[in-house]
């Protein structure tokens, strides 16, 4: 459990553990600052529109086509494929599996959908203020997620004025209104959840103390950006609805121009025994069994309330539960973990493809795509399921069925020898899936069979 | 970036002998309704976020509507009775509507008020008013008794459809199939496994067909509205071929800009249904009914930023050609502020499941109280039975 205790480095990983991150293009580099980052795509990309614009005498139709694919698509699409890439190379080839699980389902838990807002730029930054936070309390990482850039603009809370504010009569402003969107999910999905009992009024309330937290809009924006973490974070006071607040039951007095009673509120509902239980839960349900039992998930809540809401105590409560419990349960993979699992488990190269070529090449982004769970864009706040049946379908398993015969077909290092030896481990020696690998035509077969099979789908 | 289908037609000879199979093993429909089953056809567009059913269908005639909406209200609005309209996109289902193939129904919603997309999406798919306390939906249970099949074109099996051993899903991937050994050896594993088996043996047993949607798309090209209509159609004009096909399309949560997005979405709707009307050809449409379920209405007044939050009563649409006539059922709340719930959400004072148990007894013929006591649990309309 040492590696849940500091966060492990995130990089470029190869299979030997070495960054491959100078050979990538220059847009790989991790920057969270956005604006830096704007301008590394932007160098980049100018560049590139530069030389086909020398380099290209064609009709007028065929050059706009090739600019679209070679040039906006590829922008658009760099952001997401960096960030695809750098988590999964940092969980298959990475040291510390355990902490990345954990990762996987904080940024979940936060879910953000860089196509419903445009914020492509954004969902890197996003997950990696999340995993800083996971060595320390939850209150920190709830408020850091919560008013990130992304956060804020998803659920529309950068579309949301105070009605009694200055700014609400202000008829340059496009809004004068409250949207209660980030209000609802920071109450329902990110802490206390409904058991809570909260009311309309609630939600309303939760919402006008949300207003003014805004996102920086770059060079030319006057207002001041917060410093990272969540780098472009702003509070703007004069859309923020004046007054204290009262959120069930507990009231929050603005001390200054307001911006104090986000925090005090976040605080208050990461110390909220129904956001222990709503998170213990959700972690025994990703991890234990789809019907977890109670008592597990009453040790879990205990470990982060008599911690204060620790993050490190309340991983390892979670996988003490699994070390104990785990083997009475079975849990089917999700997509994303089935996927990192496999290339583990193979040692086959990464496919990370490229987000150039427009778009037309398998890149990694797009594989998550096909298996069913593109990382940045789950359809709704509530991210992706964890629950059996929602990942247990002819298609679903077609879908998995066929890449894991496309990750047969580079796993080069094994044989079928070895690949029997693994499903002897995973199956025990006894179990049909043996039997079935050591008799496969060839290696893709071979490693098919192994990944698709029951077992190999719910380790 | 085209996606094209198998065709069907070439594998209408295969497909019939699985059908039969697949009604051998499930026992042969269940004709205790009986006279009311013929070869009825059932689409169901799921409208995920939470349809604001005042945008779709405006409520011109309340002089309560324009100034809660000043933004929100589209030009070239759709004429229907005067009092309603239909939104410029519908096009489609405006032609149904003036065909007498078009029930409209509004102030409708399930008997649920907390506001979260969550909750009310378990509820509009499970039919059961508790959150979380059923693992089949009510269309997946409505299946289940008549022996029909369906399929949904969407990628998880939705939860509407769940409880139906043999409801598909069919999404094109540009993933190319691995050669049929693999599927032959994973059959038998997933035989084994109580977790896989109703899948594994479909699997094995049509490696190339069924999983099929062996369809050849460009990769990481978008798959449209449109095209999983067209396989919808084609899927269910096949005399043998599945009664039952689910859309689900998400996107409905207009907290913002709502008119852009809802033209777009409403657009994208309506086009999938006038390609679901065309393709299934003139002999099969007679006998179809399609039928929208959202999870929740939206509030009366837009917000700050040319949207609405989350609230109650919403519309629902029914076109088809096995609709007997057209026309708008509504117990229309008011929008003067007592009427609106809690002063925000236009009122529920039509029990949508009212409509779908009628619909579930009408496209698949079981019997109502068969109806009330396994699938959707509703309190009677009579209306509906003069338009289904």
């Amino acid at each position: 459990m040492d590696q849940l205790r500091s966060v492990p480095p995130l990089d470029f990983f190869d299979k030997k553990g070495n960054s491959i991150a100078g050979t990538l293009p220059p847009y790989a580099k991790l920057i969270d600052n956005f604006e830096e980052a704007a301008k590394t795509f932007d160098t980049y990309f100018t560049a590139k529109t530069k030389r086909m614009l020398a380099s290209k005498n064609m009709a007028n139709d065929d050059f706009n086509k090739l600019m679209a694919s070679e040039i906006f698509l590829p922008y658009n699409d760099a952001p997401i494929w960096r960030d695809t890439v750098v988590n999964t190379l940092t969980a298959v080839n990475g040291k510390s599996g355990v902490f990345e699980r954990f990762w996987m389902f904080w940024c979940n838990h936060f879910a953000v959908a860089t196509t419903a807002a445009d914020i492509a730029l954004y969902w890197g930054p996003h997950m990696r203020t999340i995993r800083d936070r996971m060595t320390g309390k939850f209150a920190d990482m709830l408020y850091d997620a919560v008013s990130s850039p992304a956060m804020l603009t998803y659920l529309n809370n950068t579309d949301s004025v105070g009605p009694h504010s200055r700014g609400a009569h202000d008829p340059n402003r496009p809004q004068h209104d409250l949207n209660e969107n980030l209000g609802r999910e920071l109450l329902e999905l990110h802490s206390v959840s409904p058991a809570a009992g909260y009311t309309q009024a609630d939600v309303t309330e939760t919402a006008m103390l949300l207003t003014g937290w805004r996102v920086y809009a770059g060079p030319g924006d006057a207002r001041r950006p917060k410093p990272e973490p969540n780098f472009g974070t702003i509070f703007e006071a004069v859309i923020h609805e004046p007054g204290p607040r009262t959120v069930m039951g507990k009231a929050y007095t603005p001390k200054g121009d307001g911006r104090n009673m986000l925090r005090e509120l976040t605080d208050d509902l990461a110390a909220h025994p129904a956001t222990a239980q709503h998170l213990a839960a959700k972690l025994a349900r990703a991890f234990l069994a789809d019907t977890p039992p109670q008592d597990s998930i009453d040790r879990i809540a205990k470990a982060y309330t008599e911690t204060g809401g620790d993050m490190v105590a309340l991983h390892s409560a979670v996988v003490e539960e699994v070390l104990a419990h785990g083997q009475q349960y079975s849990k089917m993979t999700t997509p994303q973990n089935w996927l990192i699992q496999a290339y583990r488990a193979t040692g086959a190269r990464v496919a990370i493809g490229s987000p150039e070529r427009g778009g037309n090449v398998e890149s990694l982004p797009l594989i998550y795509k096909e298996i069913g769970q593109i990382l940045n864009d789950p359809a709704q706040p509530n991210g992706y399921s964890d629950l059996k049946a929602d990942w247990l379908s002819k298609a679903m398993l077609d879908r998995r069925t066929r890449q894991a015969y496309r990750i047969g077909s580079v796993a080069f290092d094994l044989t079928v020898e070895a690949i029997g030896a693994y499903a002897e481990r995973l199956a025990g020696i006894d179990s049909s899936l043996v039997p079935m690998i050591k008799r496969a035509e060839s290696r893709p077969i071979a490693v098919a069979v192994l990944l698709a099979s029951p077992q190999f789908l719910k380790i | 970036m085209t996606a094209s289908f198998e065709c069907s037609e070439s594998l209408s000879r295969r497909s019939f002998l699985k059908a039969t199979a697949v009604l051998t093993f499930a026992g042969l429909p269940n004709l205790s309704f009986a006279g009311e089953v013929t070869d009825r056809r059932l689409l169901v567009v799921l409208l995920r976020g939470g349809l604001d059913g005042l945008s779709a269908m405006p409520a011109i005639g309340d002089p309560g509507l324009k100034g809660r909406r000043r933004h929100l209200m589209p030009d070239g609005l759709l004429k229907l009775d005067g009092f309603f309209a239909l939104h410029p996109s519908l096009v489609n289902i405006h032609d149904a509507y003036d065909n007498g193939q078009g029930l409209f129904v509004h102030g409708t919603s399930f008997p649920y008020t907390g506001r979260s997309h969550f909750e009310g999406q378990d509820i509009m798919e499970t039919g059961v008013l508790k959150p979380y306390s059923s693992n089949t939906g009510w269309l997946g249970r409505a299946l289940d008794a008549s022996g029909y099949r369906a399929v949904a074109l969407a990628l998880p099996v939705p939860l509407i459809l769940r409880g139906h051993a043999t409801a598909e899903s069919r999404y094109p991937t540009w993933i190319s199939s691995p050669p049929d050994a693999v599927y032959d050896r994973l059959g038998k594993l997933w035989a084994e496994d109580p977790d896989t088996a109703p899948f594994g043996a479909q699997l094995a047993s049509n490696a190339t067909e069924s999983v099929g949607m062996n369809a050849s798309i460009d990769v990481g090209s978008p798959v449209d509205m449109k095209v999983l209509a067209l396989q919808a159609a084609l899927q269910l004009r096949e005399p043998n071929g599945p009664r039952v096909a689910v859309l689900d399309d998400v996107g409905f949560d207009s907290h913002a800009s709502e008119p852009n997005e809802y033209s777009r979405l409403l657009s994208e709707i309506d086009d999938a249904i006038g390609i679901f009307k065309h393709s299934i050809g003139d002999e099969a449409w007679k006998n179809t009914l399609v039928v929208t379920v959202t999870e929740f209405g939206r509030t009366v007044a837009e917000n700050g930023s040319w949207g609405t939050d989350h609230g109650w009563g919403s519309c629902a649409f029914v076109v088809g050609g096995a609709l007997k006539k057209s026309g708008i059922v509504t117990d229309w709340p008011g929008l003067k502020a007592a009427d609106l719930f809690e002063g925000r959400d236009l009122k529920m004072t039509i029990d949508v499941r009212s409509l779908y148990a009628r619909i579930v007894t009408a496209s698949l013929g079981i019997d109502p109280e068969i109806v009330q006591r396994d699938i959707i649990e509703s309190p009677k309309d009579d209306r509906f039975d003069a338009y289904i």
